[in-house]
């Protein structure tokens, strides 16, 4: 066995066993909000869960279109046969007929504390206008239905409920069916049996869906579409992954091509490719070892990792020109390697501060992956490189503008500087004015806004609630919740008529307080009272008095029933209701009331904010941007931290605070340069835009040291000029496959990253030159 | 909180509630429109009255007209609900109930939709979204088209009397539909129908009398 391939051996075994490792534990997680910062208060949490897993998020909203009213009706109907006898969905309706029906009877048993006003129509004058009414209706053609009621009802509570309960909302009807406000499209809405955070099992009930959609299109013109916050969620994590993928490889064939243009030597490319790998495969070990999976986007980071890891064995082999030995090249380098391997896995270290569990990753992944690539590299290089070869420097277009082979340009202190501030000025003006932050998280979903438009036409045409619009009451029990609730429902009636709101949903009208129900209870005549106001109000009336027996029965149980409890409705599409707008969590428990067309949200949040301490308005978008706004912050700080930390490092292994300043200048300048830009050009800074100039920082301060190096030993100009082009280039081709992805997330870190790096570059040789501008590095390494 | 007695809230002796209305107002043209499409048939009796023939005789022209009495006798009422108007057929599958007095109000089946007017406003129902309702269209589709497997599926139907004087008894074979409905009784004379009687389980019937108006020139 010759040494090189013994020095492969061990690395090779530890790749292999990280690999079978990986193969075996390893799971990749798609869900989107691990990208999503955890909420920090209860209020936050609930906001979170309720974007995840709240029934609402389970609604998947169809709607059939191409067809004449009749077929889409019959479709419609078709699907929703289909449908309910599928096990991947709990409830679906399209308005029809026998929905209605499996409400009715639990409506009817409560009628008497759900109506509001049922002890008013038990005067003597409510009960004979009440007889009137029904001897009207039944000589019309629905007589035998009123026929039912009329015995045990003839106030007609529960036809009142059910009118009240369809008022506003409900879609219009064609054929029998839910049609949108037009009339050209049926609707139906149907729930998923799984949380719409389950992505498998919404993947399936998606495929379930379009199999059915198959299955009862009876005619080719009819067109369905669906959209559901579940199926977003499965849509965007499959954009995801394939993003993902797409970009690393597109990265991986970059590196590759361009270093085997550098070194035209395959051995060598592998030589360099080993380090990066192992240490993505130590990452990720870490990575599973710690959280059981990795999210696909922290994935597509690998790539990045590999952009910068890739570098170290190149800051050796670059210089490794003919007459030159590994080791003369490895004791010059040796100082700025570590350190910059050093400040790289710091500046990652600060993500693990952001309480984003994405980065979190992306934080160990980076340092472990980075620490284990430049060890690794190290111990690899001089054992590895193949004999007698040695690295034949390319011509870099316009580096005969640089001047005479080796010589620096000789520009003084004031120009340099003068430019350096020309150019912050220049950013720095034409950012100024705009605003500084972005915390839209719009700007962050992956979904293309087709998507996202549909998902708001369905919402529209079905009266579905407002996902990211609802008010929020808590409480220490249901019953202060309930009552919250009912304190709400006036002020909201009010924002109706005001104009203020569309329409909202409350749980007060399926389940009302105990206290309510007691006071309704109460205001129920007693036995005797009713019967005798009955035979006052029957004379001049065709109805036989002992016909009411089940009425006087009924009003007499309901004055001594029990409350009425969620467990009423169990089964029901009532029972459905009252679970997705009442629930508990460890924090206590919620009521939640959606809100239509919110068309003055201040005005609104003002009086619910007015009328009970236990409510709140909560826009979704405004929360998470909230959120994203205090993560944000919280990542600033961390990254200055980092900063601090890079300085630190810098200035014990420089052994000088000015060549530590000066080392971690150019990357301030890139960096600040950039971020002038993102601000000036991109829309504003959001908390991803802060990861990438974090890794700016890390990459900046990496060059930074090698030209520092260079300037101070007066090294030969085009030979640095290649090196860095060798580096920055992996690095620019790395970052440059993310800017390409749809996913804003890696989009924006790719553009920002290859933005810095080219910024830095230039930053760098406006700071340093030889024997001017830039502090003498101490002896150590020197003429070594 | 779990004494199981005093969970009991007021119970309705309330049967699906719009489903069955909807399902009687379709049952009751449909029936009706049988009878006028049985006015119009063939009335010659080779062979011995059976189901067979009378299906066979229940065949009509594209379009008929009647006048209905209908009088609905309820336990609850001291008088009985009286009600007149018209019925029209339209082959294959369109009927109208004009219902005149006491208060006007219209029934149309077309082409599996019930639409149902009155001073209230327009009501809509897909007939075939319940079992039920597709059970009674089916029975009307089979008796205009004289097809007596598809009748005898959803009725258990006895055929009583002669040609001349014959009565129909028809006993809903579906279980909810039993539970309301305990017969519906339609007599005839000849290929005419002239009675049709819906009599409930709780005792409460209906009886729609029917008079086939001469038909108007084309």
């Amino acid at each position: 066995m010759t040494p090189r391939a013994r020095a492969l051996l061990l690395p090779a075994i530890a790749l292999l066993a990280g690999a079978i490792y990986l193969w075996s534990s390893m799971r990749v997680d798609r869900d989107f909000a691990a990208f999503l910062p955890h909420g920090a208060d209860a209020t936050q949490r609930l906001v979170m869960q309720q974007l995840r897993d709240s029934p609402a998020a389970r609604l998947v909203l169809i709607r059939l279109r191409g067809a004449d009213p009749q077929t889409l009706a019959a479709t419609s109907e078709a699907l929703r046969e289909a449908l309910a006898a599928d096990g991947h969905f709990d409830y679906v309706t399209n308005g029809s007929l026998a929905g209605a029906l499996r409400d009715l009877p639990s409506l009817a048993a409560a009628r008497y504390v759900l109506s509001p006003d049922a002890a008013s129509h038990m005067s003597v004058e409510g009960l004979h206008s009440a007889l009137q009414r029904r001897l009207a209706a039944l000589s019309g053609s629905m007589g035998m239905l009123e026929k039912r009621f009329l015995a045990s009802d003839p106030t007609a509570e529960t036809e009142a409920l059910i009118a009240s309960l369809q008022a506003g909302g409900a879609p219009r009807r064609e054929a029998g069916v839910w049609f949108d406000a037009q009339g050209s499209s049926a609707m139906l809405v149907a729930r998923t049996r799984a949380a719409a955070s389950d992505q498998a099992a919404q993947q399936a009930a998606m495929q379930a869906l379009d199999a059915a959609l198959q299955r009862v299109r009876t005619q080719p013109g009819i067109a369905a579409d669906y959209s559901s916050a579940g199926f977003l969620g499965v849509r965007s994590a499959l954009l995801i992954a394939h993003d993902a993928a797409r970009v690393s490889w597109m990265a991986v064939a970059g590196i590759v091509v361009m270093l085997l243009f550098a070194y035209r030597s395959p051995s060598v490319v592998l030589l360099c490719a080993t380090p990066a790998l192992a240490g993505l495969v130590a990452g990720l070990c870490v990575l599973t070892a710690m959280f059981g999976s990795v999210h696909a986007i922290t994935l597509a980071f690998g790539t990045t990792l590999i952009g910068e890891a890739v570098d170290y064995p190149s800051y050796v082999l670059t210089r490794l020109s003919a007459g030159r030995s590994i080791a003369d090249v490895q004791a010059v380098v040796r100082r700025p390697l570590l350190l910059a391997v050093l400040t790289t896995a710091c500046g990652a270290f600060a993500f693990l501060g952001s309480g984003v569990d994405g980065l979190i990753e992306l934080g160990v992944l980076t340092s472990c992956g980075i620490v284990v690539a430049g060890a690794l590299a190290w111990w690899l290089v001089p054992r590895l490189v193949p004999p007698g070869w040695h690295f034949a420097a390319f011509a870099m277009p316009g580096s005969v503008a640089l001047g005479p082979a080796g010589a620096w340009p000789a520009v003084g202190a004031a120009p340099r500087a003068l430019a350096a501030i020309a150019v912050t000025l220049v950013l720095v003006v034409s950012a100024a004015g705009k605003p500084a932050w972005n915390d839209d998280p719009a700007r962050m979903s992956p979904l293309p806004a087709d998507a996202i438009a549909l998902d708001r036409v369905l919402r529209e045409a079905t009266g579905a609630p407002d996902v990211s619009r609802f008010a929020l009451v808590r409480g220490s029990s249901r019953e202060q919740v309930l009552q919250a609730v009912e304190q709400m429902q006036p002020v909201l009636d009010a924002a109706i008529a005001a104009q203020h709101l569309g329409g909202y949903d409350s749980v007060g009208r399926y389940l009302p307080s105990e206290a309510t129900q007691r006071t309704r209870r109460d205001a129920l005549p007693d036995d005797t009272t009713l019967q005798h106001r009955l035979s006052l109000a029957l004379p001049g009336l065709p109805f036989r008095a002992e016909a009411f027996a089940p009425f006087l029965r009924d009003v007499a149980l309901a004055r001594s029933a029990a409350p009425l409890d969620p467990a009423a409705f169990a089964g029901t599409g009532l029972g459905l209701r009252v679970a997705s707008l009442l629930g508990s969590d460890p924090d206590g428990y919620w009521s939640v009331i959606p809100l239509r067309g919110v068309r003055d949200a201040q005005a609104l949040a003002d009086q619910v904010r007015a009328t009970s301490a236990a409510a709140t308005l909560i826009d979704l978008r405004q929360q998470t941007s909230a959120m994203f706004a205090q993560f944000r912050a919280r990542t600033f700080a961390a990254i200055v931290a980092g900063a601090s930390a890079i300085v630190l490092i810098l200035a014990i292994g420089l052994r000088s605070l000015r060549a530590a300043a000066a080392a971690i200048a150019p990357s301030l300048l890139g960096a600040t340069w950039t971020a002038a830009g993102v601000i000036a050009f991109g829309g504003g800074l959001s908390i991803f835009h802060l990861i990438a100039l974090m890794l700016v920082l890390g990459i900046g301060v990496n060059y930074a040291l090698f030209v520092q190096r260079a300037a101070s030993r007066g090294d030969s100009l085009p030979e640095l000029c290649v090196m860095l082009a060798v580096v920055s280039g992996t690095t620019c081709l790395a970052f440059g496959a993310m800017a390409t992805s749809g996913i804003p997330v890696l989009r924006a870190i790719g553009l920002t990253v290859v933005a810095g790096t080219v910024a830095t570059l230039a930053a760098c040789a406006l700071v340093f030159a030889p024997g001017a501008g830039s502090a003498p590095v101490p002896a150590a390494g020197r003429g070594s | 909180m779990t004494r199981p007695e005093s969970r009991r809230r007021p119970s309705i002796a309330m049967k699906p509630g719009a489903g069955v209305a909807a399902i009687r107002a379709a049952a009751m043209i449909a029936i009706a429109g049988a009878a006028i499409a049985a006015t119009a048939g063939v009335a010659t009796a080779a062979s011995p009255f059976g189901l067979e023939q009378l299906a066979a005789s229940l065949a009509g022209e594209s379009r008929r007209e009647a006048d209905f009495r209908e009088t609905r006798h309820l336990a609850a009422l001291t008088a009985p609900i009286v009600r007149t108007g018209t019925l029209v057929y339209v082959r294959p599958d369109r009927l109208e109930m004009n219902v005149a007095t006491p208060a006007p109000e219209q029934l149309v089946i077309d082409g599996g939709i019930l639409t149902m007017r009155s001073a209230s406003g327009v009501r809509k129902l897909r007939l075939d979204s319940e079992p039920l309702l597709r059970a009674w269209t089916e029975s009307l589709r089979a008796t205009l088209a004289g097809d007596l497997p598809s009748l005898t599926r959803d009725f258990l139907a006895t055929l009583a009397g002669t040609p001349d004087a014959w009565k129909l008894a028809l006993e809903p074979r579906d279980a909810t539909l039993r539970a309301q409905v305990a017969v519906i009784d339609i007599t005839g004379k000849g290929s005419a129908v002239t009675q049709v009687e819906i009599v409930e389980q709780d005792g409460d019937r209906s009886v729609m009398d029917i008079v086939a108006r001469p038909l108007r020139a084309p």
